[in-house]
């Protein structure tokens, strides 16, 4: 086990559901997220300045991201891939967010987190969140990725570190360590 | 704001709704009203939309971790009678997760326990070896699912069945059956394509041929770069009677695709060998010998085999024994090689005696070809070829006095001719021979048989005296040791001599796999049924590519009738390819949109493809320097010195099958002539690479 592997957990290529075979759709296969952007210096001051104006009451932003998610994943080399999931409507990437809440869009697809790297294996991978319902609202990391995040190998620790990777660029995210047992 | 859970909260969870969620499900009075919004939320999926399996079953485990264990049944209950079928259940098997109590991360089995059932293999295989490498192989996956580290299974699972396919007898089809069983365990975890290889094995020696070529089709589809499937496929094709000519084609072709490699110049040059026709002969001498001296051993059976046939039927040329010697010209020992071949195992000593003749014609001073020469002639026998082979060890010995080899045949071609002047004189040659050098074996063997021959019992009481003393200084020599005692005990003489002369014949490996008698298995059976498609669409392509253009018009009709029957991607992509069926070009993944490209050679469907697709930039590259565009054509060798590791499977698959374009670049040639040259096996890469690309990470087997 290598020092990434302990860092962000091991590779995995997706993990299919139990008893399903596939673990990715062809579109997430064959389009990457037109958001789609490395964690770097550059990126990441754009990304903190927008989520420091949300948090700090900036109506539009809040609008903007009140029903998307951003969506991270640590690649073989230790990078970290954010981008906003984007709606995919019949079979197609629609370049527009997905409101995950929206009646409209709830069962229409998504570019998910394998599309990031383009279905390879990958580390842990998650979700960025604004929780309004926090007192105060604050932004939040956490490990949902079915097919990457959630994988029984994945641990607290893992999550950490990538908080902890934000907080290099001057992120500052709350961990929220999902389990998969009690 | 209000924090509340109604129906939509549960489209995106946040840490909050989960502390929240908690707090009601555990209130009595509140918990129906939340699984009343839970149940509208999921009724929003419908049988005719597309339903997000990975959110629903994370939210029903999600659910489960948060809700009272007494409120489980009533919840499961609920979903399972008021929401559509399949979304309820993959919400059920979220919810229905097993607890931490019985999901405890395992390590895998360790390297000991692995050996030591390694070596039992080594010796033996029955039922109870058979568990055990079923219970090993379960460990590896319950590991596997815990933490999707797949290298240890795979890894193991190469040396089990490497042993289990060496099992003979009567349990070596039910070993065969376990290794094909176990395999396909691995190949769901990881495509790796020396699974692939033993699997096609696994079948072969279940005597499921079919099977094992659609497993090996399938199988190059996904490595288009394994020259050594490729091979093991020629062998599947070759060894079912009615696929002769397919094997020879794909034999053909896989030559044109990978020329270095041994295996496939052999299966070719064996199958040209089999011809009536000079042409082909000559054909497969040439490909044999064009790289001989880089690696003869492999290609020696080959070899020899080809030309002793030939020469059997009349169809061997000068021009090709020429072509063999000139290419060996310098190499006498590497010749010696062949013609102890086509001796010992073919005693086809007239073709071994035709080679030294051109030998001493191409190269009148070497020494050693003409004492073959002689050798030859007395293989050949006959009082003319005797004095031939008398004639030019009398000359050689002129020149070399002390050389031993040349005394010793000269005695014997002497001793041969039965003239009693020669006989005397062979005496005295080897009287010589044992006083120079009293360490060589030979002589004093060959003067023990002319002593034994005469039948007179002073002879034979001096013959075991010389054996004997020789004896004393050719202590180690077990072979002489055990001749000596086999003429004690044999009173009349034995050819010893001969024997000692004799050399051990070169027996090729019995390959046990292709002597199985073929077994009544259902092909059903034997492989998934998407192998079945996938190997019998790539079939199809071979054919199309290589086959007559009545075989084509065949493939054609049978491609447009598999679209009819639940296509596979694959089917559909080779549909694209050949303009069959409209509804494929609705497909818009890259392989569809690239595919389209190349067959209507649309430069700006490719310039399109290049901004879409970044990671397969080289494939794009590769077919705009095909359809003459100069700039990517300069670029092609730059894009190909990339480092393995970061490129895309497809682009990796490309590389290796663009090496001996890239190396001709690379020697200076212009890359827009390389690639104008190598058109027709550069589409073909384009579409191996491409095909490459289906099913990636799907389930392998």
């Amino acid at each position: 086990m290598d020092a990434l592997d302990e860092k962000f957990g091991i590779l995995i290529d997706p993990q299919p559901l139990p008893e399903r075979h596939r673990a990715f759709q062809t579109w997430e296969r064959d389009f990457a997220p037109n958001s789609l952007s490395k964690l770097d210096n550059a990126t990441a001051d754009s990304l903190m300045w927008a989520m420091h104006e949300i948090s700090s009451g900036w109506k539009l932003g809040k609008v903007l991201i009140y029903d998307t998610k951003i969506i991270w994943i640590i690649d073989r080399s230790g990078n970290l891939w954010f981008a906003i999931e984007e709606l995919v409507l019949n079979g197609k990437p629609t370049g527009y967010p997905k409101h995950t809440k929206l009646l409209i869009t709830v069962s229409q697809s998504k570019l998910g987190h394998p599309a990031l790297i383009n279905c390879a294996q990958a580390r842990i991978a998650g979700e960025i969140y604004f929780d309004t319902n926090s007192d105060p609202p604050i932004w939040k990391i956490n490990n949902l990725s079915g097919r990457y995040g959630r994988h029984n190998s994945r641990t607290p620790v893992h999550l950490d570190n990538v908080v902890t990777l934000f907080k290099g660029y001057g992120i500052d995210v709350t961990p929220h360590f999902q389990r998969n047992t009690v | 704001m209000v924090h509340r859970i109604d129906k939509m909260s549960f489209a995106h969870l946040k840490e909050s709704d989960f502390i929240l969620l908690k707090q009601i499900l555990s209130d009595d009075k509140q918990r129906d009203r939340v699984l009343a919004e839970l149940l509208a939320y999921l009724s929003f999926w419908s049988p005719d939309q597309w339903i997000d399996e990975e959110h629903l079953y994370f939210l029903g485990l999600d659910i489960c971790l948060v809700c009272p264990s007494n409120f489980h049944d009533t919840v499961v209950d609920a979903v399972r009678n008021k929401i559509f079928g399949p979304v309820a259940k993959i919400f059920v098997a979220g919810f229905k997760r097993p607890t931490s109590k019985e999901v405890q991360v395992k390590s895998p089995p360790s390297k000991t326990e692995l050996d030591k059932l390694l070596a039992r293999l080594k010796t033996h295989f029955d039922s109870v070896v058979e568990a055990d490498v079923k219970a090993i192989v379960h460990r590896y996956l319950v590991c596997i699912e815990s933490d999707g580290y797949a290298d240890d299974l795979v890894d193991a699972l190469k040396k089990i069945g490497e042993l289990l396919l060496k099992v003979q007898g009567p349990m070596a089809r039910r070993a065969a059956k376990l290794t094909c069983d176990i395999l396909q365990e691995g190949l769901k975890w990881k495509s790796d394509n020396y699974l692939w290889i033993l699997w096609g094995r696994g079948l072969v020696k279940m005597g499921v041929f079919e099977a094992a070529e659609l497993v090996y089709w399938e199988a190059i589809r996904r490595f288009p770069w394994d020259m050594y499937l490729r091979s093991m496929l020629i062998e599947v094709l070759e060894c079912q009677h009615d696929k002769y000519n397919e094997a020879f084609n794909l034999a053909r072709e896989s030559f044109r695709i990978f020329p270095d490699s041994e295996a496939i110049t052999n299966q070719l040059a064996m199958f040209l060998g089999q011809s009536q026709n000079a042409s082909d002969i000559s054909e497969a001498i040439n490909i044999l010998t064009a790289n001989i001296k880089d690696n003869i051993f492999p290609k020696i059976g080959a070899l020899a085999s080809i030309m002793a046939n030939a020469a059997g039927k009349n169809l061997l040329g000068d021009q090709d024994v020429e072509l063999v010697v000139n290419r060996l010209l310098n190499e006498g020992q590497l010749l010696g090689t062949v013609s102890n071949n086509l001796i010992n195992v073919h005693k086809a000593f007239d073709v071994a005696h035709w080679l030294w003749r051109k030998h001493v014609v191409l190269a009148p001073n070497n020494i050693f070809s003409k004492i073959q020469l002689a050798k030859t002639y007395i293989l050949l026998g006959g009082k003319t070829n005797l004095s031939n082979a008398s004639e030019i060890l009398k000359k050689l010995n002129t020149v070399h006095l002390n050389d031993t080899i040349i005394r010793n045949f000269l005695a014997k071609v002497l001793t041969l001719t039965g003239v009693p002047e020669d006989i005397e004189e062979a005496k005295k040659i080897l009287r010589n021979t044992m006083k120079i050098t009293p360490e060589d074996v030979y002589a004093p063997c060959q003067f023990a048989e002319l002593l034994l021959s005469s039948g007179d019992p002073s002879d034979r009481q001096e013959a075991i005296n010389l054996l004997k003393k020789t004896r004393e200084v050719n202590k180690r020599n077990k072979k002489f040791k055990k001749l000596l005692e086999l003429i004690e005990k044999t009173p009349g003489g034995t050819s010893i001599s001969t024997e000692l002369m004799k050399e051990e014949p070169i027996v090729a490996d019995e390959d046990q796999d292709f002597s199985i008698e073929k077994l009544d298995i259902d092909l059903n059976e034997a492989v998934p049924l998407d192998i079945i498609k996938l190997g019998t669409t790539r079939r199809l392509r071979f054919k199309m590519d290589n086959g007559s253009e009545e075989e084509k018009e065949l493939v054609l009709t049978q491609v447009a009738d598999m679209l009819n029957d639940a296509p596979l991607a694959y089917t559909r992509l080779i549909a694209v390819r050949y303009g069959i069926g409209e509804d494929q070009d609705q497909m818009t993944s890259f392989a569809f949109e690239f595919e389209r490209a190349l067959r209507e050679h649309d430069k700006i469907a490719l310039e399109g493809l290049s901004e879409k697709y970044t990671r397969f930039t080289a494939l794009i590259i590769v077919a705009q320097a095909m359809f003459g565009d100069v700039q990517s054509a300069a670029k092609i060798a730059d894009l190909m010195s990339v480092d393995d590791e970061t490129l895309h499977p497809a682009v990796r698959a490309l590389k290796r099958r663009m090496r001996p374009h890239l190396v001709l670049i690379r020697k200076g040639e212009s890359p827009e002539s390389v690639v104008n040259k190598g058109k027709s096996d550069i589409l073909v890469a384009l579409h191996d690479a491409n095909e490459s690309v289906l099913c990636e990470f799907a389930l392998a087997a």
